[in-house]
């Protein structure tokens, strides 16, 4: 893991130089010490110093840097006097040493660099004592001496350095790189450890006590720098290293002091003591400096390890993502340092395979993407730059999903480059701005295929986006309306009148206005306008071509407004008023009407318009005759009978004068109307501002329409007025209700006066609307159904219809509907039947019979009082006159009342009071006088064979006197004397309708020769005279047995009077 | 009333001068005690009390603003045995129904003859 270091990096060259120069110092070293052509002659070029200028330049420096200091070492060694060839071979293997010890340690030592300036120093230093005290001792042994051959110094150096350095360094150096607990955990390193602490004290000894007296062999430097570094690169602690320095220094300086006088050393005690105290204090203090700074190294190396790991944390919950470290060697080898876990999350191979296989990440990049992280790759690599690319990444699902990868590259020491790196999904993101982009394009869309113009403002109201309906409304070309406002466009009259509604808009509110629009050609273009201020204060204006409907409405209007005065007004009125809005629409001011001939050969000026009257034209010309093959150019139409249009009057060839007064005619638009293949009329307008275009004519055709419409409608109603005349005797005198209708339209032709006085309508009211239009018909499908059933051209009677009256009082009428033509159209006359009155009606007529009723009842209680009044008076008659046979004359009235008296009882009884039940009646009546006689009769028996049959009261009353007068005669005649007999009764009612009442009895019957006519008193001779004059009845008398008495008669002679 | 010893006395409530006239006379004159004729069904009620007759003649339609059939509930509220004898013109299913609820002796339909009332009058009870 390269980390950042905090002291500042040295370059290449300036390592050489200081290289090359502490090269030199060492072996200028031996000027400062005092016997200077002893030991100055012994200094050798300091492999050590080597090694240490080998370990902080880049390998790739080294044959320089080998180059420099053999120049170096060789010049000072032979500028001090040496003997040329023994200083190159020396130096050469002091080189040669140095080299393959620090090509050795970097091997295995992998990243320690010895870049630190502070390490250069100390080990300069450490040379330089390290090659002094060798030299000394070199001297102190007498080994070297001018004596001394090129191989055999060679070979003294490679024995005595050469053997230590590249056998010990190695090991020391790669020992000590590895953590100490690491090292207690792995018992193969412990032994190795060991083995190596026994190699080192052996070393030791041997130096000590066996090859400074008698070999060539030089311990001493590595002896050093292996009790130096060991504990320090072991990180054991500072205070082990000291302690193994001293010991080993005061067995070094020990015995220099006890081996007395020697070359090395020198003679005097005090001279060799301040040798060895030099020698201790310089040792110590490099020591030092090497310890600390490889504490310090690893202290470093801790935080370092500690950071990674935190780094390692976060990128491993990065989620959706991941953090990565690349390398890319000098040589284009890729190797990830570091990937987060969760690559296994996001594509499911392990990092152990990203370790192993750096290519497996490039292998799931979509192979269309392929290319994007080549090339940014590197770019980046070469030019050092951050970069960040998009691409799609195969997921563990299967599925390629976009990551964003961003990676900023670092140059390493050696050369290589170092991504840091991140790779985050952005598929979610991705998706999202994908929906974005279609819903741009949908927005895009919408509003360009838009039928209504949409215009889009930014907050100073200027436009910045139209669209294509937008343009065209305007009449604008792409991109002219950008930067102009809505106020750029609404008419300045109407904008006048209303300024816009920006205080609303800026509320946020929504607007909607009806606004006259000027388009870029000046014509002017009703719009609706809808706005609304968005979020981010641009305004929305969505605007719609309303012309149309607007000349819908104008056209409405207009109809309206004809039908409302077309009763009232004439023909040319109606006409004019035409003319005059044909006029207004197209913004013209002369217009004409000209109805044609039959013969299509000439044509009648009906009417102007009322400006070209006023303004235009004194030439007074209604009512004249054309003839069409010298009129003018206006009747082109006629001839081509199409619409014609002379935009350019004057420059007509064909144009003839006008007559003096004449309005003056620049343009002029005319349309032919055609009817049943003749053109009937032309409509003109003339005198435009502008040219007559399309749409002038599309107006005026629909105009002219209208206009042959009103005129038929006129004639219609005209040739009705004459036919009035035939339907004036049974319409207008007609008592019911009757309304005259267009079948198909419901249009109110005309109405009578009885149907204005149900309805509470007047006729001005009522004409010239529909029935739809007066809310004739409570529901008006009841016509529509009228209308179905009247199709087959028969009449309609008591149809059943609920009718509404103006103060929309529903009224039921039984209405008859007759379909008629006349004049080419199918009317309809419904004469309608107030049902409502009819009712009322019966019930006043139900009121009346009731109280006749109750009248009747009265009556009849009336004369029962006055019966009782005169049998009264009679009573008292009998009583004052005394006399029996009165009496009984008395008597007998009194029962001829009582006969009367009980056809009113029975009238009473009866439902009707008209009809008796006559078989009561008689049963009543017998006992009556049953009573009257019963005390004399008592042997007489009655018999009764009567029929249910029911009589007037004016045949019943003659009926009741016979009865009365027959048997109180058998009673008083038939049996005399005691003698019992049978008086029998019996009505039947015959088939022929006719009614036959018998009297007769077993009694002693009438004498001899007795003629009813000439013997009967006034009994039988009013019966006979009651039922042939009054009964119209036959009467027959039986005298043969008894005496019987039969009357026949019929009941028809008198009707019911009540 | 005890037959063929004492004729009974009878009120004779009837409003019309004659028929009542001819009432009392006829009556009389076969040997009956008359009360009145009273022509209101107050009077009617009050002779009834006063002078107890053994048969009241009862007209239906009496002056005033109470009819016969009210006087006779009246007088029933003191004496319930008293005899009555409805005469009416009118003879409707609904008029005749409430004067029977006054348990008369008889209902008689205008013009009523002498005898029809000495006929009830000896009908043995």
């Amino acid at each position: 893991m390269a980390l950042e270091r905090k002291n500042p990096t040295i370059t290449a060259s300036w390592q050489i130089a200081i290289a090359a120069l502490g090269y030199f110092l060492a072996h200028e070293a031996s000027f400062g010490f005092p016997d200077a052509d002893r030991i100055v002659i012994m200094l050798l070029p300091t492999a050590g110093l080597g090694l240490a200028a080998f370990l902080v330049v880049r390998p790739s420096s080294w044959p320089i840097l080998a180059l420099a200091l053999f120049v170096v070492g060789a010049l000072s060694d032979i500028l001090e006097g040496q003997a040329a060839l023994p200083s190159l071979g020396l130096i050469g293997l002091n080189l040669l040493e140095s080299w393959i010890c620090a090509l050795a340690i970097r091997r295995s030592g992998q990243a320690i660099t010895f870049s630190r300036l502070r390490e250069v120093v100390a080990l300069g230093l450490a040379a330089v004592f390290v090659n002094g005290v060798a030299a000394l001792l070199a001297a102190a042994l007498d080994l070297t001496g001018p004596s001394l051959g090129f191989l055999e110094g060679a070979f003294a150096w490679w024995l005595a350095t050469g053997f230590g350095m590249v056998l010990l360094a190695p090991l020391l150096v790669s020992l000590g790189t590895q953590p100490l607990k690491n090292f207690w955990r792995q018992p193969w390193r412990k032994a190795l450890d060991l083995g190596y602490l026994a190699i080192a004290g052996a070393y030791c000894w041997f130096c000590f006590n066996v090859a400074s007296s008698a070999s060539l062999i030089h311990p001493q430097p590595y002896l050093l720098v292996l009790v130096l570094l060991w504990p320090a690169l072991k990180k054991s602690s500072l205070t082990l290293g000291f302690a193994l320095v001293l010991l080993t220094s005061i067995v070094a300086t020990s015995r220099a002091i006890t081996e007395g006088p020697s070359p090395l050393y020198g003679d005097d005690l005090v001279e060799r003591l301040q040798l060895a105290l030099g020698f201790l204090a310089a040792l110590s203090f490099t020591s030092y400096m090497l310890a600390a700074s490889f504490a310090e190294a690893e202290g470093e190396r801790e935080n370092a390890l500690e950071a990674s790991r935190n780094i390692e944390t976060l990128g491993d919950n990065i989620p959706q993502g991941l953090v990565y470290q690349l390398i890319m060697t000098r040589d284009g080898k890729r190797r990830y340092s570091y990937i987060s876990r969760n690559i296994h999350g996001i594509s499911g191979i392990d990092r152990a395979e990203v370790y192993a296989d750096p290519l497996a990440m490039r292998k799931r990049i979509h192979p269309d993407d392929e290319h994007i992280i080549a090339e940014a790759e590197g770019g980046s690599g070469e030019a050092l730059s951050p970069f960040t690319v998009t691409l799609r990444f195969l997921h563990r699902d299967g599925i390629y999903r976009w990551v964003m990868i961003s990676s900023s590259p670092r140059p390493q020491a050696d050369g290589s480059i170092l991504w840091n790196g991140i790779m985050v999904d952005i598929s979610r993101q991705r998706h999202i701005e994908d929906e974005l982009r279609a819903s741009k394009e949908q927005y895009r869309v919408l509003l360009e295929r838009a039928a209504d113009g949409i215009f889009i403002s930014g907050p100073d109201g200027r436009f910045t986006e139209i669209n294509t309906a937008g343009h065209a409304l305007i009449g604008a070309r792409k991109g002219m309306l950008t930067g102009r406002r809505i106020e750029d466009l609404i008419d300045p009259g109407d904008l006048a009148e209303r300024p816009v509604a920006s205080e609303l808009l800026q509320r946020g509110l929504p607007v909607f206005a009806e606004r006259m629009l000027r388009r870029d050609d000046g014509s002017t273009v009703s719009v609706e306008i809808s706005s609304q201020q968005l979020e981010d204060h641009r305004t929305i204006a969505i605007l719609r071509d309303i012309s149309e409907r607007k000349w819908n409405e104008r056209k409405a209007l207009l109809r309206m407004r004809l039908s409302e005065v077309a009763s009232s007004r004439g023909l040319d009125e109606l006409l004019q008023v035409i003319l005059d809005e044909t006029e207004a629409v197209t913004a013209s001011v002369i217009g004409f009407y000209h109805f044609i001939d039959e013969d299509q050969k000439s044509l009648t000026l009906q009417v102007w318009s009322t400006n070209t009257l006023a303004t235009m034209c004194t030439a007074e010309g209604r009512g004249s005759h054309y003839d069409i093959a010298e009129a003018g150019v206006w009747v082109d139409a006629v001839l081509t009978r199409q619409p014609v249009i002379h935009n350019d009057y004057a420059s007509l060839s064909h144009r003839k004068g006008l007559p003096p007064g004449h309005a003056l005619v620049t343009r002029e638009l005319v349309i032919p109307i055609i009817r049943n293949g003749l053109v009937v009329a032309i409509l003109g307008v003339g005198n435009k501002a502008a040219p007559y275009d399309f749409s002038d004519i599309e107006k005026t055709r629909h105009l002219a329409d209208l206009s042959w419409e009103i005129v038929e409608r006129k004639r219609t109603m005209l040739r009705l007025k004459d036919s009035e005349t035939r339907f004036s005797q049974v319409f207008r005198g007609s008592p019911l209700p009757t309304i005259i209708t267009r079948a198909e339209s419901g249009d109110i032709i005309d109405v009578n006066d009885a149907f204005v006085e149900l309805f509470q309508c007047s006729k001005e009211e009522a004409l010239g609307k529909t029935v739809e239009d007066i809310g004739l018909y409570e529901d008006i499908e009841q016509r529509e159904r009228l209308l179905a059933l009247s199709q087959g051209g028969s009449a309609i009677r008591d149809w059943e219809l609920r009718f509404r009256k103006k103060d929309g009082q529903v009224i039921d009428t039984s209405t008859a509907v007759q379909v008629i033509h006349l004049d080419g159209e199918t009317l309809l006359v419904s004469q309608i039947q107030n049902l409502t009155e009819r009712k009322a009606a019966e019930d006043r007529i139900a009121k009346t019979l009731a109280e006749k009723e109750i009248l009747l009842r009265e009556l009849y209680h009336r004369a029962n009082n006055n019966m009782q009044v005169i049998t009264a008076l009679l009573d008292f008659q009998a009583q004052s006159l005394g006399d029996d046979r009165f009496s009984r004359a008395i008597e007998d009235t009194q029962n001829r009342i009582g006969s009367l008296a009980l056809v009113n009882r029975k009238l009473f009884e009866a439902q009707d009071l008209s009809h008796v039940n006559f078989r009561e009646y008689v049963l009543d009546l017998l006992g009556m006088l049953n009573q009257n006689h019963a005390r004399n009769y008592s042997r007489i028996t009655v018999s009764t064979e009567l029929d249910d049959v029911f009589i007037l009261i004016d045949t019943a009353i003659p009926c009741g006197l016979i009865l009365n007068e027959l048997i109180s005669n058998a009673y008083r005649h038939a049996f005399p004397d005691g003698r019992a007999g049978t008086l029998r009764i019996a009505l039947r009612k015959l088939e022929t309708g006719a009614i036959s009442l018998v009297i007769e009895d077993d009694g002693v019957g009438v004498p001899e020769g007795f003629d009813v006519g000439r013997d009967g008193k006034i009994g039988l001779q009013s019966i006979v005279g009651l039922c042939a004059s009054q009964l119209k009845g036959t009467v027959s008398f039986n005298t043969t047995s008894g005496f019987s008495c039969e009357i026949g008669f019929t009941d028809n002679l008198y009707v019911a009077r009540v | 009333m005890k037959m063929g010893e004492t004729k009974p006395k009878i009120l004779i409530a009837e409003d019309e001068f004659l028929p009542a006239t001819h009432l009392r006379i006829m009556l009389g004159r076969a040997g009956h005690e008359i009360v009145g004729p009273v022509s209101t069904a107050r009077e009617c009620v009050e002779e009834a009390r006063l002078a107890k007759p053994d048969l009241i003649l009862l007209d239906i339609r009496l002056a005033g603003e109470a009819d016969g059939i009210d006087a006779a509930r009246e007088i029933r509220t003191f004496d319930s045995d008293i005899d009555i004898i409805f005469m009416s013109g009118y003879q409707e299913a609904a008029l005749r129904e409430r004067a029977m609820a006054q348990k008369p002796l008889a209902f008689l339909v205008k013009p009523v003859l002498l005898k029809d009332i000495q006929a009830i009058m000896e009908r043995p009870r």
